[in-house]
């Protein structure tokens, strides 16, 4: 994969680099402010990028706000979003023009290697990756009475995995079970939640996203 | 120098008109107020006749600046409980003092003002009307040329000699202004305590900022580089895992390193929180969306404001905003409830507003006890002059307003 990197802190970036490199991925351009994100990823059109929420110049949310402008400039970059904290109307103003190629992840993700690398090549390939904690909270804030109280705990789970952008095959690893069975619960879950049936995995992301923001 | 002497015949000459007026107004309303103070209206009619001394109170310290160029500060205004304040507003009863000491002050002034500026203007005069009625001094009739310009030769005395004539009632009514319209030396001391204290909020508020923005450039950076470089470690160990004693306790000690790392980050990232959220720097506004929409239970938010508040304010409607909802969440068992934030330029409400059961109730010096987070949040809006009031009948429901100032 060809990488961008846009981070302003100097050790995370070298260590995201080091990281990178020994995966057998190139990091093509690093940029250490929102400005310098959109000319890297404008010079070098990479696979995906790696942007950091909280960057100059104002140190606020310029990160998230260029991340929107690649989307909207260079739709075939992925972008991988980490934030400190979980804000969710930053993923849903991420997560607003569709959910391909993006991701949205709590800066303590990247410490899980395994999960983040698979993250990363999942919203390069045009994948989804919302960090667990946004679904759990919008699931806790709007899920009340809306139908949620009726899935099984091994439903609720497979949700929760499939809001998060992972495939059948993914949740079915995740959770032990064959692919038949995470099938039967999606269509469970969708029959329940009274959600049209979707084929493909962003699509999905998107209707069960849909429903729990409404 | 003429100008001055100008400003102050001026000053003298009108001064007994206006400060009658003033003594006449100040008699109506406190004869009025008093004798209503029976039928309870009165009271309102006192706090007005105050309101309008301080009033005329800015007018004479105005005159006094025009014309006598003595420049005496405003006293400091009371905003920290509108309307109440009135009655008890000292600068406004030492104005309504000024208008009782100045009225017989300015009386002698004008009626000198009026005998000196009065006997000049004739006396300048004189050459125009002394054939019609010519000045009678004694056996001599004043016709002649000389007497005449003798006659006008007085009045330029006169007219000169005037100014040092009323330099000493003026310098009265100079005491009279600067003592009773300026602020007191109390009102001056508090004044400059509160910019002490102001500063200090500030400074606080700007400091914890400083400390959350060093946490987050550097330690958490390093942490979660440590974090991904132990996860690193621990994948490429896997690969040389040979099953053997000495492998497992390295890849043993390498998994602890990793999970406590990564439980760095987490308790970091709390503990930040507390300090100060960095959502706080886009505003308020976001802040308390955010603040809202990680609640179970569903918050209706609507914050209308005419500017922001200083970040200190900012960030002390925050926390109570989190106090107050976290409150709500834990024991008030409510459906739903709602946060509005209103102000204009000076003043700004924080109001949280829930079905719960109620019973909430400020119990300071309980520690431990169900209110001592509430107690906190009094002392927290105290540092900056606010107000706090609860109204949590038993049963329900709740509401809870904060009044914060705009300016510190």
């Amino acid at each position: 994969m060809r990488v961008v990197i846009a981070e302003d802190s100097v050790i995370l970036r070298d260590g995201l680099v080091r990281l990178l490199t020994a995966k057998g991925h190139a990091v093509v351009a690093e940029s250490a402010d929102a400005p310098g994100l959109l000319t890297a990823v404008a010079e070098h059109a990479p696979d995906v990028a790696v942007v950091d929420v909280r960057m100059p110049p104002t140190h606020t949310d310029d990160g998230l706000r260029a991340a929107i402008e690649v989307r909207r400039a260079h739709p075939a970059v992925g972008i991988l979003v980490f934030s400190q904290y979980i804000e969710v109307h930053h993923a849903r103003r991420l997560f607003a023009g569709g959910g391909t190629g993006i991701g949205y992840l709590l800066k303590d993700r990247i410490g899980e290697v395994g999960e983040f690398l698979d993250a990363l090549e999942r919203v390069a390939a045009g994948g989804t990756a919302l960090d667990p904690e946004v679904v759990s909270r919008l699931v806790a804030t709007r899920g009340r009475g809306r139908g949620l109280e009726r899935l099984s705990p091994r439903e609720s789970d497979v949700l929760h995995l499939m809001a998060r952008g992972l495939s059948n095959g993914a949740i079915a690893d995740a959770l032990v079970v064959t692919p038949g069975a995470v099938e039967k619960f999606v269509a469970g879950i969708f029959a329940k939640l009274d959600l049209p049936m979707t084929e493909g995995t962003n699509r999905r992301v998107l209707a069960v996203l849909r429903y729990l923001q409404q | 120098m003429f100008r001055r002497r100008l400003g102050e015949a001026a000053y003298a000459l009108t001064d007994g008109p206006i400060a009658l007026a003033g003594l006449l107004a100040v008699l109506l309303t406190f004869t009025v107020g008093v004798l209503l103070v029976v039928v309870v209206v009165g009271v309102p009619v006192l706090a007005a006749g105050v309101v309008a001394a301080r009033g005329w109170a800015r007018f004479e310290r105005a005159r006094a600046r025009v014309l006598l160029g003595e420049r005496v500060p405003d006293p400091p205004t009371v905003t920290a409980v509108p309307r109440l304040a009135d009655l008890t507003d000292a600068a406004g009863w030492r104005a309504v003092l000024y208008l009782l000491v100045k009225a017989p002050l300015a009386g002698v002034t004008s009626a000198l003002a009026i005998c000196v500026y009065g006997g000049a203007g004739q006396a300048l005069t004189y050459p125009l009307w002394f054939s019609r009625t010519p000045m009678v001094f004694g056996m001599y009739t004043l016709d002649t040329l000389p007497s005449v310009l003798a006659v006008v030769l007085i009045g330029l005395v006169l007219l000169f000699a005037g100014g040092w004539l009323l330099l000493g009632p003026l310098a009265l009514s100079r005491l009279a202004v600067r003592g009773l319209l300026g602020p007191s030396r109390l009102a001056g001391r508090i004044r400059a305590l509160e910019q002490a204290r102001g500063q200090a909020v500030d400074a606080s508020a700007a400091t914890l900022r400083q400390i959350e923005r060093d946490l987050h450039d550097g330690t958490q950076a390093r942490l979660v580089t440590l974090a991904m470089d132990l996860g690193h470690a621990r994948e490429l160990l896997g690969d040389v895992d040979d099953g053997g004693p000495a492998a497992t306790r390295l890849r043993a000690t390498v998994e602890a390193a990793h999970r406590n790392a990564q439980q760095a980050v987490v308790e970091l990232r709390h503990l930040v929180q507390n300090i100060h959220p960095p959502v706080l720097d886009t505003g308020l506004e976001p802040a308390l969306r955010s603040l809202t929409e990680a609640l179970t239970v569903p918050v209706t938010l609507r914050v209308e404001l005419a500017g922001r508040p200083p970040p200190a304010v900012e960030t002390i409607a925050y926390f109570c905003a989190v106090e107050l909802l976290g409150n709500m969440v834990k024991h008030s068992g409510a459906d739903a409830a709602t946060v509005d934030v209103t102000g204009d330029r000076a003043w700004m409400t924080l109001r949280v507003r829930d079905d719960g059961t109620g019973g909430a109730a400020v119990r300071g010096g309980v520690p431990g006890g169900g209110g001592t987070g509430l107690a906190g949040l009094a002392a927290r809006i105290g540092t900056v002059d606010g107000t706090l009031q609860i109204d949590s009948p038993s049963g329900g429901p709740t509401v809870v307003t904060i009044g914060l100032p705009m300016t510190i």
